[in-house]
């Protein structure tokens, strides 16, 4: 059982490793097509043909793209994501420096998310024609169909200008994280809402739950130890999956709010082209998704005994 | 199940359109506070005001501005927002005046030789940089030399003129040496050259400086990435000291969140607003508004093709577009028609009879050229650059439909805009573009030079319009190195005219900002260029 999980992990690492190098290959080449000249912007129209070369020769720009791309590619097996060409200072450092404010935010709004969206989705599950039911399906349409924009804004002038209770924006206190959260959590709760829903509704209806209450276990104990297990798969994806999408970044958020995260930082960096620092953000994202569905997977097979069998039986 | 849904549905609908209620009624404010009318005072003037040495009533002013500072090196420099902060922090050997006049800041007088080519400054004594070193002949040189190294990023290098050198006298003596006379040459040193410590220097060489030190009112203290940056009162500056201990400038890039920080009270001075909020925090006893005019001005350049290469049809054009009625209803009244193809306020500045709105005059004249059902040309713009950019170019879309010019508008955004841009004439692909032109410094040179001289045009420089005049050029190439000034502005007054007739541009109008801040915020500066504002003696009274 140990060695099957210990090879099952490998092959499902090395299947990660060559996704992730693909996705290399591909932004490397999609960043470079998009039309604009880092060198350019970063003199500004003003400057003069003669400094806009220099530049793009001080950046490594006219290098020919294959050798960009052999240095690029070696640079990260030693660890060295590159120097952004905006700032002049190393991806790896700006990316560090905004990292916990995104993963602050992610976790917070998540939290939120988990808290008051779980509890809703089972008992919509459990009482269908329930004034719940009807306010977890509303706030699922509601939650996929505002704009996130709107949403701040309208949190902002209720809270902040209005209220006077919370911050409008930045991150300057435990406070500040209250309003951007609170916007990300209401999309994520919709789905979440959704799928837990679908979820416990699907686990009720199987065979060995009816047989479960029929041999006259209590509700609860059917509840907690049978149905939430089963329902617990579909529930851990979209988490996993919302917490990989926030890690890159909740850019329109973090945009109103003026959070400092990484989302915003890379919205900057391709209004910039500034290759080097757009490719360092898009591969940690990327990573983030690999490693949270390698993950994913694995916990499948720990918490379902069911999918192990399978997994074990296809390898 | 079905009747479920639906009646959820049903529910959900009601719900967002109580919402979107709601927030218009918050929008407009008749939720809470009435909106107190009180007319607050727009000015393009700097504020001086209140008696000598007044007191903070705060210690902190929080600013905030709408993109993070890209560098802190005083060489590295392109943004005016950017430039904006470090220039509290790096001074300039001279400085403008409220009316744009030079004055002596670091260097107390300043010779020319007849001429042109040697300048030399007789600098302030007893100038410390925050870091101790003194501040000498020597130290301007080392900044100088930064600033020619090719080795050093230096965007705005061309931009400070054909410098060969500077030369130490003695301790409190420089002297800058030009190649070839340059007439705008102090008025760009006194935008570009930013005079950081000769310590920084020689410890970070070519290398991007991070560590600002300078001789400013204010010190640097620390720059968080996407946050703020933070600045703090130098109390051992040589002029008149800070008033306020410490300034937060901070980041926040949506406008709309800066109006609402504004609000709420999180900061006390915000930049750049959207003009749909003019009238809102106008309208708000707790604030003043400044609607600076800025160094921008914003035309539609054409290209020298098809029908319009016939400066008939270019002066057509320029009579079909009512300008003031774009700036009052689709600026908001945040600008000022063109009077010229620079701003008022810039040296060389002489105003020309405006194309007014005529759209019958402007039939006849398409008639005469040969083109009396009109045509058909594209319209490249940026969005999201300047003020209602792609609400304007909606605007003169629909003027020129009036005479028979069907527009097809392609937008873009900065980036792809700027390749386009910067291709050669024969491979674009439009007729006009929608432009802004904002030079660091007030002098006609940046402008004229920069958008009608031959040798500037794309893909060598960005003259948009591909204008080429051997008269202008010749005209331009002379006031460049015209030393006398009354010489300079009358070279300047014959290109101005040649040009107006021309009509190269579809000319529109010099940009004004919005700016607010707290009434109490006392004692701001507002720079020549009516971008930058200067908290050297504000206070909160």
């Amino acid at each position: 059982m140990a060695s099957n999980l210990f090879t099952y992990v490998f092959f499902r690492s090395l299947q990660s490793f060559v996704t992730f190098f693909g996705a290399l290959l591909l932004f490397f080449f999609i960043v470079r097509i998009l039309p604009g000249d880092p060198a350019r912007l970063l003199a500004g129209p003003e400057a003069s043909e003669e400094d806009v070369a220099r530049i793009r020769e001080l950046l490594g720009l006219n290098k020919p793209i294959y050798e960009q791309l052999f240095s690029y590619i070696t640079g990260i097996l030693r660890g060295d994501l590159g120097v952004s060409l905006k700032y002049g200072t190393p991806v790896l450092h700006e990316i560090l420096a905004r990292l916990p404010y995104t993963i602050a935010l992610a976790l917070v709004a998540e939290a939120i998310a988990i808290a008051i969206a779980v509890p809703l989705g089972v008992l919509a599950a459990l009482k269908p024609r329930s004034v719940i039911a009807y306010l977890a399906s509303t706030l699922g349409i509601l939650g996929a169909s505002l704009p996130v924009f709107w949403v701040g804004l309208m949190l902002i002038f209720i809270f902040a200008v209005e209220l006077r209770v919370l911050p409008s924006s930045g991150a300057e206190s435990p406070k500040h994280i209250i309003l951007p959260a609170l916007t990300l959590s209401f999309f994520l709760m919709g789905n979440l809402t959704r799928i837990t829903r679908a979820a416990v509704l699907e686990a009720l209806s199987s065979n060995h739950i009816l047989t479960a209450i029929a041999k006259g276990l209590p509700l609860n104990k059917v509840l907690v130890r049978h149905v939430l297990r089963i329902s617990l798969i579909p529930i851990l994806t979209v988490i996993s999956l919302q917490l990989g999408a926030l890690l890159g970044g909740a850019i329109i958020t973090e945009t109103v709010f003026a959070w400092p995260g990484i989302g915003s930082l890379l919205v900057d960096s391709l209004f910039f082209r500034d290759y080097v620092l757009a490719q360092g953000i898009i591969m940690l994202v990327v990573g983030f998704f690999i490693v949270l569905n390698l993950l994913t997977d694995i916990a499948y097979a720990l918490v379902d005994p069911r999918v192990r069998e399978i997994l074990w039986r296809i390898r | 199940m079905k009747q479920a849904l639906s009646r959820s549905i049903v529910i959900g609908v009601i719900v967002v359109l109580v919402l979107a209620i709601l927030s218009v009624s918050i929008l407009s404010g008749w939720f809470g506070r009435e909106a107190e009318v009180t007319p607050t005072p727009t000015q393009a003037t700097p504020i001086a005001e209140g008696p000598q040495t007044p007191v903070s009533a705060k210690d902190v002013l929080k600013v905030a501005i709408g993109i993070d500072l890209d560098t802190v090196d005083p060489h590295g420099q392109t943004t005016t927002v950017v430039y904006n902060v470090v220039r509290h922090v790096y001074e300039t050997l001279l400085w403008y005046d409220e009316k744009g006049n030079l004055i002596p800041w670091l260097a107390e007088r300043w010779e020319v030789s007849s001429d042109g080519l040697t300048y030399t400054f007789y600098l302030r004594k007893e100038v410390r940089f925050h870091d101790g070193t003194e501040f000498d002949a020597y130290a301007v040189k080392v900044n100088v030399d930064r600033w020619l190294d090719p080795t050093v990023r230096v965007p705005q290098r061309a931009q400070l003129g054909p410098v060969k050198g500077a030369e130490v006298i003695d301790k409190y003596t420089v002297k800058i040496l030009l190649k070839e006379p340059y007439a705008p040459f102090l008025r760009a040193l006194s935008s570009y050259l930013l005079i950081a410590s000769p310590k920084v220097i020689e410890k970070y060489g070519n290398k991007t400086i991070t560590e600002p030190i300078g001789t400013g009112p204010y010190k640097f203290v620390s720059w968080e990435k996407g946050r703020r940056i933070v600045l703090e009162a130098n109390d051992d500056y040589w002029g008149s000291k800070p008033l306020i201990k410490r300034i937060e400038w901070i980041i926040i890039p949506d406008a709309s969140t800066r109006v609402a920080a504004l609000l709420a009270g999180d900061v006390d001075f915000a930049y750049n607003l959207p003009p749909t909020e003019l009238e809102r925090v106008r309208g708000d006893a707790r604030f003043q508004v400044l609607t600076p005019l800025s160094n921008r001005v914003i035309f539609v350049a054409m290209l020298p093709k098809g029908p319009l290469a016939d400066p008939k049809v270019r002066q057509a054009l320029n009579y079909a577009v009512d300008k003031n009625a774009i700036i009052q209803s689709v600026l908001f009244g945040l600008g000022a028609e063109l009077k010229a193809p620079l701003p008022d306020h810039f040296f060389g500045f002489y105003p020309m009879k405006t194309y007014s709105y005529d759209p019958d005059k402007a039939r006849k004249l398409l008639a005469e050229a040969g083109y009396p059902q009109g045509f058909k040309v594209v319209l490249l713009h940026p969005t999201g650059r300047y003020l209602q950019d792609k609400q304007v170019a909606e605007a003169i879309q629909a003027y020129l439909s009036r005479i028979g010019v069907q527009v097809e508008l392609r937008t873009m955004d900065w980036p792809s805009f700027v390749a386009e841009l910067t291709k050669p004439l024969d491979q674009k692909t439009y007729d006009m573009v929608l432009l802004g032109w904002g030079p660091s410094v007030a002098d006609a040179h940046f402008t004229l030079h920069g958008q009608f001289h031959s040798g500037q045009a794309p893909p060598k420089g960005l003259a948009a319009a591909h204008y080429s005049n051997p008269i202008v050029d010749k005209l331009l190439e002379d006031a460049m190195r015209e030393v006398d000034e009354g010489k300079r502005r009358e070279l300047y007054r014959q290109a101005i005219e040649i040009i107006w007739n021309d009509a190269p541009w579809i000319f529109l109008y010099t940009q004004a900002w919005f700016y607010a801040s707290a009434k109490d915020l006392r004692g701001l500066m507002v720079y020549v260029d009516g971008e930058q504002i200067f908290f050297h003696r504000a206070y909160f009274g």
